[in-house]
Parts: structure tokens; C-alpha cells; sequence
């Protein structure tokens, strides 16, 4: 979750993550482990940089980590889409829409109300 | 005495028919090539909505998928799309998936020979179906206004749910087109704008092909009520094989349970195929005997797989220099039916106009369909949307020689009885068809002042899983196969039921007037029964 927010650039990042990735390792066997060998190596790497824990390394440092690892072919070759295009991808549907703007995303219940309504978000 | 029916297909038709039919005192079985599947579809939703990406396909499929072996539809031809994966088989069937959008047909769209000298009359008329038009209408739960669209037929009764209301930005649209001339107005939805006969309110979560709740109509929520009269019985991954006669009349249906080798027999009064319009032709095909029937039931002047029909669907979009903030309203808005029915001779169908508050999915994806560093980055990339609007156009087509189903000379299934092999290329109807709906699109974009619109070529058509044709009902068993009852000619106790015995495919969504229909012959098979 702490990869997913510097990459997505989502803070605090809502349940939806979790729940890919959950649905993910339980149906999966093949992404359970790549999660656990993820963990592992921003651990090692936020360790080897004084710091104890990848999660509560601030967003700089997160996404230092997190460049090396897609710079990196070996690491990229197995993270980049199992990780960070499939949070993309999650990302892409839920909350680049509010980023774009929108209020909500499909997908989540938005009532007969509002799209009745001038649009009243920011489009920044 | 209580006689019992056996139906072939649990999809939309075959459930309506199967309600009916035991709220009326019969004993009936249902068979179901595929699973039966979680309703209300949440975690459907969820896979689909969240969980499939396009790196990741979700992990448990719903539907599952078949055994190999069930599918295996051959095509030819220039249908762009892969037919067999248009179709659905699950408990439910296609209206698992469907967006509900629920026209009635107008009273010219059953004569299109008289009135446009193309196809061939309907045996059966709009005032003859109307009433029920207005049973199907209660029974699906349909919001509609009768009141804003000029272009709808008459009606004896309002809908049973007030419309789903315009979005923001429908209506100012709608405005610039009022003033040109263009009228549009709200979209009849198997949707509940209110709870409905047990189903709760729709919150506008989706674009409706996939409801969580259960707010657009799925035939699983009949089905549940006709399995709790005790008279109904539902096989799943059950295939029908063959209709079974003694002499010209039915006596059983074979099938095989669980997708097993073994094969068994359903002793029925009624048989009805309410498999698709190209497996109830297959069925019928697969079922041929002595006589008249050695080419398949309904089958002796060769009908059966003619007459084909699909709707062509051609997608496009338009670009605003103003944000449009297309998305808001998930489920169908906004649509005309000014262009359906063009009065008089022509050799091109008629279009219903889609200008559904969509941004265009194509337009999306092709923006989303590079690998991202960062949200930031894929934002950026995704502004573009903002200013665009999809338009979409549903068209009509007519039967010819080159439309066509017939059994697999090549590919067989696992019993080794053929696959159907489907034939599909555009005529010259067709194109000029596309040209009217280039033009149209062309002038829609100019009344609302967009700055440029695009339409898929014509080659890009799509049949929007409306597979119509194949048994087509007539009067005569020299041009068609079944009655308007979908009685299939000759073959007392065997019917057809669904799109297949449609005569032209409208320009109109099909799947209220399968219903309706399935409403009549239901009603139709219970009186039969009772006084034979
Ligand atoms: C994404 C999508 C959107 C749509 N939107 C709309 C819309 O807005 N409006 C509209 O009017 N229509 C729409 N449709 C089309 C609509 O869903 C279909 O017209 C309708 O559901 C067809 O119902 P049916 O019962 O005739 O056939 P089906 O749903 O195809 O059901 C037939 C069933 O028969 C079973 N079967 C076949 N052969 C055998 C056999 N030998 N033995 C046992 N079982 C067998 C199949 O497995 C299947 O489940 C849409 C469809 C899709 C997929």
C-alpha cells in the first residue's frame, strides 16, 4: 500500500487497492509470492538506507526506492506490471476520475441526483 | 391433469416463459447448457469492475467458463467481431450482461415490405402485441416516459416506472438540438427508477451491463420466484440435443446432464427452444427424422438458418472545446428515435441515435493503453475525455443470401454432432445504411457545435449480441418456420421462441419484444394445453 500511494500519488489511499490485491493473492499463488518477494526487497532497500521500515520512509524516499526498482531491468522485469501497471490500472478506473474531477467513479453509487446537477467539481 | 413443458435455454426468453408457465399450473424443466451464476451479480461486478484490468483477467471467471468442447461456432464472411464469444451461457443467459434498454417496436416496423418494399411483413401486428408490450413492461419493471418521445408508438398504458431523468449536460445538448431540428428525449430502461416488485432503487453505479443489486433486470430474479412454486425444475450444464417425435407430434427431449456422456430423456407435452437465435437452428437441424422433417423440424422448404439478422452497431465520438465531463450519468441517457422509421420506398434501414452521456471507450482506451510511470502522468494523458462525448448508431438491416446460419461442414462437438457455422457479410442496404448514419452523425455534430466527430468505418459494424433471424415466423411453412406463436409448422408440441423468429431486425433493440412475445406463446402453450 505505501508502493501503491507513491505511485499512484494517492494519500490516504482507499480500500480498493487492498481489496485487488487481496483478491489477488487469494486466487493466485503465483502473485502471493510475488507480493511477499516485493515486500522483501523495498524492505531491504529502506533498511540499507537507515531506514527501518519501507512504510513509514517518507514519499521521497518511497519513490526513490521505487525508482530504482523500475530502472533496474531485473527488478523491473518482474515487478512492473504484476505491481505498479496493475495498480495503474486500479488507479486509472477510481481515483484518476477524481483527480479528473468527477466527484465519483463508475462503479461506485452515485445516486440519481448529482449527475442531474452543473457539473460543480474543479477541472484542474 | 398437470402436463409438463420442457424449455431449452434459461436465458431471458426461456425464464419468461417458464415463470409463466408454472404461475399457470404446469410442471416445467428447464435446461441450461452453462452454470448457474450469483444473483444479485456483486461479486460479478467486483471482478469486472475492479478486479479485471487489462494486464490481469480476474482471477475466478463468472460465468466459469465451459468445458471445451460446448462452443465452437465457425463464421465467415466480414463480421469483424467473433460471434461465439457474443454469446452467453449461463443461467440467465445474455441479460446477465445486458443494458436493458427496452423500446417498444413501432406499428411500422412490422411491415417493412409494404411500407419500404424491403424484408418481409411480420404475421402479427403491433395492436395484436401491444397489450403485451404492457405485461412485459410490468414484468421486467420498465422506467419510460410515454410522454417525450414524438416518435413512440401508441400506447395503451404508461410505464410502470417514471423515466431515469436526463443528465446536466443531456439537457443542453439537447437544447442546441431542439433548435436544429434534432429531437432527442430519455431512454426506456428494464432499470428500476424506484424498489420494483422486490428489486431495490438503481443508484447509478454503472454502465448497467453488470448490475451488483439486482436494479437492472436480470431473469435470475423470475426464476427464483417460479423455482419457489415447486413446479419448476432448473438443469444447469445441461445440453439439449435432440427433440424427440413419435410420429409429427413431440415426445421427449434428450439431453445430456452435467456435460456427461450419458445421455437422457425428458418425456414432454411441449417442447420450446428458446436457446438463440443459432442454437435453437442448430437444435432443429440436429433434431431431423422421417419425412418432412428428414432436414431438420420446421424444416421441409429449407428455412431454417435463413434470414439472419443482426443490428449493426457503428460507434463514434465527438470532441467539444468545452469540458462535457462525459460519465456522470453511467447508465443510458439520452437517445432519438427520429431516424427509425423513415416514411415511404428506400433501400436503407432506419437508426436510432445513442448520445448516451459516455465518453467514448475507445477514445479512453486508446489513452490508456501505454504503460505509466505515475498517476500524475496517466491524468495528464487522460484530460483529453473530458471534452468528448460518444455517439452511437443502431441500425437496421434486412435478410439476404448473405446472412445466413447452417450446421459445420468442419467443426464438431464433443458428441460429434456439428457446430453452426455462421455466414455474415454487409449488402448494399447496409452500406448505404452507414452512409445515412455518417450524415446524421455529421449533422448532430454541427447542431451541437463540436469540433470534430468520427465514426468507426463500416467495416468495424457490431451485432450488439442482437442475433436475430434463423427460425423466422410466417404464415407458411414455404417461407418460414414457425407461426407468430412460434409454433413450429407441422410439429404440434414444438415451438421456437425468442429473437430467432423475429422477420427483420428494426432498427430498435430487440429484447422487450421477445418478452412480450414469450408472454403471448406462454399464453398461448397453457391454453393448448389446458383444452387438448
Ligand atoms: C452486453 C450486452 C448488452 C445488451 N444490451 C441490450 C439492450 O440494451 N437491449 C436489448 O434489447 N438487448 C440487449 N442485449 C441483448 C439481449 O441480452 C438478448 O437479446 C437477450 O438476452 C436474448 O435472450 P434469449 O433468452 O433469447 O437468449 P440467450 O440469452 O442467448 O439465452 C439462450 C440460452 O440458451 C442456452 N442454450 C443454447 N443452446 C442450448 C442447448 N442445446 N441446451 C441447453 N441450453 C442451451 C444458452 O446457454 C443460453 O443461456 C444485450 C446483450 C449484451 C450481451
Amino acid at each position: 500500500m505505501a508502493a501503491a500511494e507513491a505511485v499512484t500519488g494517492v494519500r490516504p489511499l482507499r480500500g480498493h487497492y487492498e481489496a485487488y490485491y487481496r483478491h489477488q493473492a487469494a486466487h493466485r499463488l503465483a502473485y502471493r509470492d510475488l507480493y511477499r518477494r516485493f515486500a522483501k526487497v523495498v524492505q531491504d532497500m529502506a533498511s540499507a538506507r537507515g531506514h527501518g521500515d519501507f512504510t513509514i520512509c517518507d514519499l521521497p524516499t518511497r519513490l526513490e526506492i521505487i525508482e530504482v526498482i523500475r530502472d533496474d531491468p531485473a527488478t523491473a522485469q518482474e515487478f512492473e506490471i504484476p505491481v505498479f501497471q496493475e495498480t495503474l490500472a486500479t488507479y486509472a478506473r477510481t481515483d484518476a476520475w477524481l483527480a479528473l474531477g468527477y466527484v465519483s467513479w463508475e462503479g461506485s453509487a452515485r445516486g440519481l441526483e448529482v449527475y442531474r446537477q452543473p457539473f460543480a467539481g474543479s477541472t484542474p | 391433469m398437470t402436463r409438463r413443458v420442457a424449455i431449452v435455454g434459461a436465458g431471458i426468453v426461456g425464464t419468461t416463459l417458464a415463470y409463466h408457465l408454472v404461475q399457470a399450473g404446469h410442471r416445467v424443466d428447464i435446461f441450461e447448457n452453462g452454470p448457474d451464476i450469483p444473483y444479485p451479480h456483486a461479486p460479478q461486478f467486483a471482478n469486472e469492475v475492479l478486479y479485471a484490468n487489462r494486464f490481469a483477467a480476474p482471477a475466478q471467471a463468472i460465468p466459469e467458463p465451459l468445458p471445451s468442447g460446448v462452443k465452437g461456432l465457425t463464421q465467415s464472411g466480414d463480421y469483424p467481431g467473433k460471434i461465439d464469444d457474443e454469446r452467453s451461457m449461463c443461467v440467465g443467459g445474455q441479460a446477465t450482461r445486458w443494458w436493458g434498454i427496452t423500446p417498444r417496436l413501432l406499428p411500422e416496423s412490422f411491415r417493412p415490405k409494404t411500407l419500404h418494399g424491403y424484408g418481409d411483413d411480420w404475421p402479427i401486428t403491433y395492436g395484436e402485441l401491444e397489450p403485451y408490450y404492457c405485461q412485459a413492461e410490468h414484468y421486467l419493471g420498465i422506467s419510460g416516459s410515454g410522454d417525450d418521445n414524438p416518435f413512440g408508438p401508441p400506447r395503451s398504458q404508461p410505464y410502470p416506472l417514471p423515466p431515469f431523468a436526463l443528465s446536466h449536460t443531456d439537457m443542453e445538448l439537447a437544447a442546441k438540438l431542439s433548435a436544429c431540428g434534432l429531437r432527442v428525449h430519455t431512454t426506456p430502461q428494464a432499470r428500476t427508477r424506484h424498489a420494483y416488485g422486490g428489486r431495490p432503487a438503481c443508484q447509478n453505479v454503472g454502465k448497467c451491463a453488470t448490475c451488483p443489486v439486482g436494479a437492472r433486470y436480470s431473469p435470475n430474479h423470475h426464476l427464483a420466484l417460479a423455482m419457489r412454486t415447486g413446479l419448476l425444475t432448473l438443469h444447469t450444464n445441461a445440453v439439449a440435443r435432440r427433440i424427440v417425435l413419435k410420429g409429427n407430434r413431440v415426445r421427449a427431449l434428450v439431453y445430456h446432464p452435467d456435460h456427461g456422456a450419458v445421455a437422457k430423456e425428458c418425456v414432454a407435452d411441449v417442447v420450446i427452444v428458446a436457446a438463440g437465435a443459432i442454437e435453437s437452428a442448430r437444435l432443429l437441424l440436429l433434431s431431423s427424422a422421417s419425412g418432412i422433417h428428414r432436414n431438420g423440424l420446421g424444416n421441409d422448404s429449407g428455412q431454417v438458418g435463413r434470414n439472419l439478422g443482426f443490428h449493426h452497431v457503428w460507434r463514434g465520438h465527438m470532441d467539444f472545446k468545452q469540458v462535457v465531463m462525459a460519465g456522470r450519468a453511467g447508465p443510458p441517457t439520452m437517445l432519438s428515435h427520429q431516424f427509425i422509421e423513415p416514411a415511404g420506398p428506400r433501400a436503407y434501414g432506419g437508426v436510432s441515435v445513442e448520445l448516451f452521456d459516455y465518453f467514448s471507450d475507445a477514445h479512453i482506451e486508446s489513452l490508456a493503453r501505454r504503460h505509466w510511470r505515475s498517476g500524475a502522468q496517466m491524468v495528464e494523458a487522460l484530460r483529453p475525455a473530458l471534452h468528448c462525448r460518444s455517439i452511437t448508431f443502431n441500425a437496421e438491416t434486412q435478410p439476404g443470401p448473405g446472412k445466413y446460419a447452417a450446421l459445420s461442414k468442419k467443426s464438431t462437438d464433443r458428441f460429434g454432432d456439428p457446430f453452426m457455422h455462421v455466414h455474415y457479410e454487409l449488402d448494399a442496404f447496409d452500406h448505404e445504411t452507414y452512409h445515412v448514419s455518417s450524415r446524421l452523425a455529421e449533422r448532430f455534430a454541427l447542431a451541437l457545435e463540436a469540433d470534430s466527430v468520427e465514426l468507426d468505418p463500416v467495416s468495424n459494424y457490431w451485432s450488439a449480441h442482437h442475433h436475430l433471424g434463423t427460425c423466422r415466423m410466417g404464415s407458411s411453412p414455404r417461407d418460414s418456420v414457425v407461426d407468430s406463436f412460434g409454433a413450429v409448422h407441422s410439429t404440434p408440441g414444438v415451438y421456437v421462441c425468442g429473437g430467432s423468429t423475429f422477420v427483420t431486425a428494426t432498427a430498435l433493440q430487440p429484447t422487450l419484444t421477445m418478452v412480450a412475445m414469450a408472454i403471448r406463446s406462454a399464453r398461448h402453450v397453457s391454453e393448448m394445453l389446458r383444452t387438448s
